[in-house]
């Protein structure tokens, strides 16, 4: 047991970040992120001698995106967070709408808006740059679903003025469809 | 778009995945934090398997009790009594209860229609198919028909089974396809923290549900809702409703005690039922709070929040009639920002005004809505805004906030009448790359604060109307307070620090005082 716990914690310790952030893409929430995290990897741990032998890691994402985009996630609570020392009053700051940040923000601004499931598949298709396939069997849903939910992604961040405002200024083009003909994302 | 300018586009959305990801999450928190909250469910766990056996000989014990004394009036008996007995009629696990468990017929045909029909579409990739569907509960009360339904739910693999749990409503008599799905609970059985999945007994936690007319769009006539609530252990259960803050801050809840109408049923009905939120409470502790509409979709579009709790737009579900929670735009007539600072444009501001006017429990007519503060880190990062709804009293209700749209970490807080202009608030700010800092809005006449956490003091200055310090915000089990002081350094005023999620004591029902 000891030696499976040490297992377990290397794995985290190595994995961690990454697994933020991907949980990160899904809810739009860091602190979000972690509790779906930390939760899904309680559940791994209790049964980590099946779920090591395995693949952890795609366990865990899938149980991460599925945990991401049930509808009650949002009643867990924080991670308890320990105090630091005082550092100096930090300003807040606005975006200034200029240049590559601007435009990043913005994306992930409209993506982030997204629902939940049509978010996922966006991250899991544009960003993780899995199969239609491979999406749905993370999802536990259809390669047609996966492809509609896509299609509506993509549409609806097409829709958004703000996006709209900004690509005509740095000629990004959200014109037509964003996804490569044959329904891949890459 | 050529090819090439396609696949730019998805590139730079993939870029702007990567790099936003990688600037939100830079480091991994301590091993030992991790370790500590994965040893404390496992003591959990074991705790409550030791309580379940625990439960198991109590329940025996008691029900010799119980028997002793049924020709006592309620008044007579312990309430402990009361609250702890198990219900010795209760129906056995695995058959349907209420009084349609008696018509097979129907239960028969609703179990066929959710499977064939209402879940591979409004549920699809949720519920893996084919696959068991119990009916747990079906009757007709103060004129709908309500009904349980659980059905098992997709999993990452077999090894981790998960349930969930669908309420529905429909008018008295409506047939097994005239049902209206509300809610969609998810969950494991054995997971408390998680679930509100009914295990077999369904002893605890209580599935609950308040069936509302307006998500049956017309389909009934009545004006007047109606609460459910199952439990095999025999529950003092009190519905508190409508809550009246008056000008002193002081809040007073419309109790309703549930009446126990079949064996293991408990209901309640309730006339006029305004939006906002509704708590069962039973002895010593909450059973939970619903707001009759969905939380989740109020972080997703709230313009798309809906009442009843199935969401029209997220996955684009045809789901039948249902009304928006506030018809018209909640920001006409939102008064001009309280202080100075950042300004949110109307997209971001509206659905936390939105949120805001929920958390009152007051109808928009009957109320003014203000923004106090706002705070904006970058048009990506999490950002809050501190919402002041006046109610008719004149007392304030302000709600921060957080973005994206949190739910329930927002945090409540009430004002007494007439304070607004001048009261200072502190709330938990989470600031990207450090977590929850403390964020403080000067109390008029102050120019500095100290800001205690957890018994260590911090001095903040306070050079503009709202400071976001370097000072960790209270965790779990934390408390936290600000003293503002004045140039002499005198204490003027003091204000908790609204963790995320917290609510003001005074919106929190008591138990105490329900005659119960």
């Amino acid at each position: 047991m000891a030696c499976e716990d040490e297992d377990f914690r290397e794995f985290v310790v190595s994995r961690w970040v990454a697994l933020v952030r991907f949980a990160f893409l899904l809810t739009g929430d860091v602190g979000h992120a972690e509790d779906v995290v930390q939760t899904v990897l309680e559940r791994a741990w209790r049964q980590w001698s099946k779920v090591r032998i395995e693949r952890p890691e795609a366990y865990l994402r899938t149980a991460i995106t599925r945990q991401a985009v049930s509808r009650y996630r949002w009643l867990r609570r924080r991670v308890t967070e320990e105090p630091l020392s005082v550092t100096a009053g930090a300003a807040p700051v606005v975006a200034d709408g200029t240049g590559d940040r601007a435009l990043r923000e913005l994306l992930w601004s409209e993506t982030r808006r997204l629902p939940a499931r049509m978010r996922a598949v966006v991250v899991l298709r544009v960003w993780e740059g899995l199969s239609e396939a491979e999406a749905a069997e993370m999802l536990g849903c259809s390669a047609g679903s996966v492809k509609s939910q896509l299609s509506r992604g993509l549409a609806r961040l097409r829709r958004s003025e703000s996006l709209r405002a900004e690509a005509a200024e740095r000629r990004f083009d959200l014109g037509t469809d964003m996804i490569t003909k044959g329904g891949e994302a890459r | 778009m050529n090819g090439g300018e396609e696949m730019r586009s998805v590139a730079q959305l993939r870029a702007a995945l990567d790099e936003t990801a990688v600037e939100a999450v830079t480091s991994a928190p301590p091993w030992e934090r991790i370790e500590e909250r994965l040893l404390r469910t496992r003591r959990r766990r074991r705790l409550r398997a030791a309580a379940t056996l625990t439960t198991g000989l109590v329940a025996v014990t008691v029900l010799t009790g119980v028997a002793q004394v049924t020709g006592l009036p309620d008044r007579l008996r312990g309430s402990a009594q009361v609250a702890d007995a198990p219900d010795a009629d209760a129906p056995e696990p695995g058959i349907t209860w209420g009084r349609l468990g008696d018509d097979p017929a129907w239960v028969g045909s609703f179990q066929n229609w959710l499977s064939d029909a209402y879940l591979p579409t409004a549920h699809a990739g949720e519920v893996p198919q084919p696959g068991p569907v119990h009916v747990v509960f079906a009757d007709d009360i103060g004129g709908y028909r309500v009904a349980l339904a659980q059905v098992p739910q997709a999993s990452p693999n077999a090894q981790d089974p998960a349930q969930g749990n669908l309420w529905f409503a429909g008018p008295e008599g409506a047939g097994p396809t005239e049902l209206t799905g509300l809610t969609f609970d998810e969950g494991r059985e054995d997971d408390p923290f998680w679930s509100t999945v009914v295990p077999e007994t369904v002893r605890d936690p209580i599935p609950w549900v308040v069936v509302t007319p307006e998500p049956l769009g017309g389909k009934v006539s009545s004006r007047e809702s109606v609460v459910v609530a199952l439990t095999a252990a025999a529950r003092d259960l009190v519905l508190f409703a409508r809550p009246d803050i008056a000008a002193d801050g002081a809040v007073s809840w419309q109790r309703t005690r549930l009446r126990r109408s079949a064996p293991s049923v408990y209901t309640a009905v309730l006339r006029d039922l305004p939006p906002g939120p509704v708590t069962l409470r039973r002895p010593g502790g909450e059973v939970g709070t619903q707001w009759e509409d969905n939380a989740y979709s109020a972080m997703k579009d709230p313009i798309e929040l809906q009442w009843g709790l199935r969401v029209v737009g997220e996955d684009e579900i045809p789901v039948r009639a249902f009304q928006p929670l506030y018809p018209g735009d909640l920001l006409q007539g939102v008064l001009p920002p309280l202080h100075e600072g950042f300004t949110p444009p109307d997209e971001q501001l509206r659905p936390a005004v939105h949120q805001a006017q929920r958390a009152s429990g007051v109808a928009p007519q009957d109320s003014t809505r203000r923004l106090l503060a706002s705070v904006s880190w970058r048009r990506t990062a999490p950002g809050t805004d501190v919402i002041a709804v006046t109610v008719p009293s004149g007392a304030h209700v302000v709600t921060v906030v957080h973005r994206p749209f949190s739910f329930v970490l927002d945090a409540v807080t009430v004002l007494p009448a007439g304070t607004l202009e001048t009261a200072g608030l502190a709330w938990a700010e989470e600031r990207p790359g450090v977590g929850n800092v403390v964020a403080v809005l000067r109390q008029k006449g102050a120019v500095s604060a100290r800001v205690t956490v957890d018994g260590r003091a911090h001095s903040v200055r306070l050079d503009s109307e709202i400071t976001v310090s370097g000072i960790k915000a209270p965790g779990e089990n934390q408390t936290a307070s600000v003293a503002f002081l004045d140039s002499s350094g005198t204490t003027i005023g003091t204000t908790p620090v609204l963790a995320r999620g917290s609510s003001t004591p005074q919106l929190i029902p008591p138990w105490e005082g329900t005659g119960g």
